[in-house]
């Protein structure tokens, strides 16, 4: 999820492009009932976004990742994640989302995958004359589908971070955590949260 | 047939006027033909009865003057020169531009009323005439007259300006009739303003030493396109700052911090108790490297007040705005030059229509 809250640039061209790459720092920490497992390791992953008009901005992103198991017992995981995002810009520096996002971890033995939809809002205050920005997103998760588990009580994300402007480029650097709480299945309640710091640069292309 | 006479007094009060001003022009009209056929007995008889004060009816300046001038004539016929000057004057001195046509009247009677025009003096102006004058090419005119030969002083001023506006028309030695005219402008070259304008008449007579003025009326209006406005000065919001402000300076710390504030908020406050705290070394990471992003932006914009991206485009709002004006005010001298002049008589001093 942290690759669908990667750092977007308003538009402010009729039609324009840009190109993303990021590679981010992913902690996954999961408690099914039996003690916290921790997990983590980089993931990369590349980002196409077109702006259309002056307020909408459409994304799609890839990404994967090797999350090494920090704790005794669990298997390393691989994980992979794919993302669609449609935004629009409400005011200066205000934007709102909604996106769908699939996400799979795999281990030697098994496959878990994540469907969830996003709807968020993400602030931005330009500072240093505008070379600089400072977000601030937070998105619920209304809907997160894993196979054979029920749907969480508690799902959202949030995040926080900086970008630099740069030409026609931008770099970012955000933190952002996810947290699920799911509903306890016979006296055994599971906790997921990814946190992530990623560090994202973006060019722009058209006019 | 009380109604019938009642109806006949209400018709003659009505016609009344009129049939005096018919008598008057009819009687003179007579008094034209018995000179014409040298019966000045009769001639003068009539005369005389259109400036008896128990005339009874109404007798206009015109026909005054016209009375006088040709009681003088009359009189020259018959050899009454001192009685002849006498009326010659009587009519120059209610109207100035009273003249004998050589064609029609005598040697003897010219020189008489000559002689009057030595003896009288009066300065006088016609009405301005009502018309369209392009100052480009068309002059507006104006004829005064002197009885005889004096220094006249004709200007021409604005009516109810302060400070009154005004040029100089003619300032010279004139006998008889003179045209004067004038191409619209005051004397710094500007188109005179619409308004109510008096021509002054002064005259100093260089025979005897006495002076005469007078005074006509007109109003003058422009025939042009509107003008446009010029664009205003650009005022505090249309122009960017150009230098940064303390407050701006502490405004980007202070978004710095809270970013920094962010990220330890969301690890250690937003994580589920019982996962513990999530990756608190990145979120700490990020909040130092805003920290210090926030430290830097603060110690700069303290050193680097100015922004000349903002100079810059105050600079292209600003010539942006002066090419409009230019522009503008090259429109409103063409339509300035285009101006036609609207003359209209006045009656005198006061709100002009």
């Amino acid at each position: 999820m942290f690759v669908c809250s990667a750092v977007t640039t308003p538009a402010t061209a009729q039609r324009r492009f840009e190109a993303a790459a990021f590679v981010a720092a992913v902690e996954l920490r999961v408690d099914p009932g039996s003690g916290v497992e921790r997990f983590s390791g980089p993931m990369i992953g590349g980002e196409a976004l077109m702006n259309v008009g002056t307020r909408w901005v459409f994304a799609v992103r890839v990404g994967d990742g090797s999350l090494t198991a920090r704790t005794p017992g669990g298997p390393n995981r691989d994980l992979g994640e794919v993302s669609a995002e449609g935004r629009v810009h409400a005011g200066t520096g205000l934007s709102f989302s909604a996106g769908v996002c699939r996400r799979a971890y795999s281990t030697e033995l098994a496959r878990q995958r994540w469907n969830t939809l996003q709807l968020g809002v993400e602030g931005r205050l330009p500072f240093l004359g505008g070379a600089m920005q400072a977000v601030a997103r937070g998105a619920l998760l209304p809907v997160v589908a894993v196979n054979g588990l029920d749907h969480p009580k508690t799902a959202y994300s949030v995040g926080t971070g900086l970008e630099y402007r740069l030409g026609q480029g931008t770099v970012g650097i955000v933190y952002s955590l996810e947290r699920y709480d799911f509903p306890a299945r016979a006296m055994v309640r599971r906790l997921e949260q990814v946190s992530a710091l990623t560090v994202r640069g973006a060019l722009r292309f058209g006019r | 047939m009380r109604r019938l006479a009642l109806g006949l007094g209400l018709a003659a009060l009505l016609v009344a006027p009129a049939t005096a001003q018919n008598s008057t022009a009819e009687l003179l009209q007579q008094a034209h033909q018995y000179y014409e056929q040298v019966d000045v007995e009769r001639a003068l008889l009539l005369l005389r009865q259109v400036v008896s004060p128990g005339w009874p009816f109404e007798v206009t300046a015109e026909q005054r003057v016209d009375a006088y001038k040709y009681l003088g004539a009359a009189l020259a016929l018959r050899g009454r020169a001192d009685s002849a000057v006498l009326y010659f004057r009587a009519a120059l001195e209610r109207d100035a531009f009273t003249d004998l046509d050589p064609a029609t009247f005598t040697p003897a009677q010219l020189g008489l009323f000559a002689q009057a025009r030595r003896l009288t003096f009066a300065v006088a102006a016609r009405p301005v005439s009502a018309g369209r004058v392009d100052p480009r090419s068309e002059r507006v005119s104006f004829t005064v007259v002197s009885t005889h030969t004096a220094t006249l002083d004709v200007r021409l001023s604005s009516v109810g300006v302060l400070p009154p506006i005004g040029v100089t028309l003619f300032a010279a030695v004139s006998e008889g009739l003179r045209e004067i005219d004038w191409n619209g402008l005051l004397a710094d070259g500007r188109l005179a303003p619409p308004g109510r304008y008096e021509l002054l008449v002064a005259g100093q007579s260089r025979l005897r030493s006495t002076w005469d003025t007078t005074w006509t009326y007109f109003d003058l209006a422009y025939d042009r396109e509107p003008l446009e406005d010029t664009l205003p000065a650009l005022g505090p919001g249309q122009l960017l700052a150009e230098q940064v402000s303390d407050a701006a300076a502490r405004g980007d710390l202070v978004k710095a911090l809270g970013v920094a504030a962010g990220a330890v908020l969301i690890s250690d406050r937003l994580t589920n108790h019982d996962l513990g705290r999530g990756m608190p070394t990145a979120s700490r990471a990020l909040a130092g490297v805003a920290l210090v992003t926030g430290g830097i932006s603060f110690a700069y914009r303290h050193r680097h007040r100015d922004l000349p991206e903002n100079v810059a485009e105050n600079a292209r709002r600003r010539a942006e705005r002066s090419a409009a004006n230019g522009a503008i005010t090259r429109r409103n001298q063409e339509r300035i030059a285009r101006t036609v002049l609207v003359i209209t008589p006045a009656a005198g001093i006061g709100s002009p229509p």
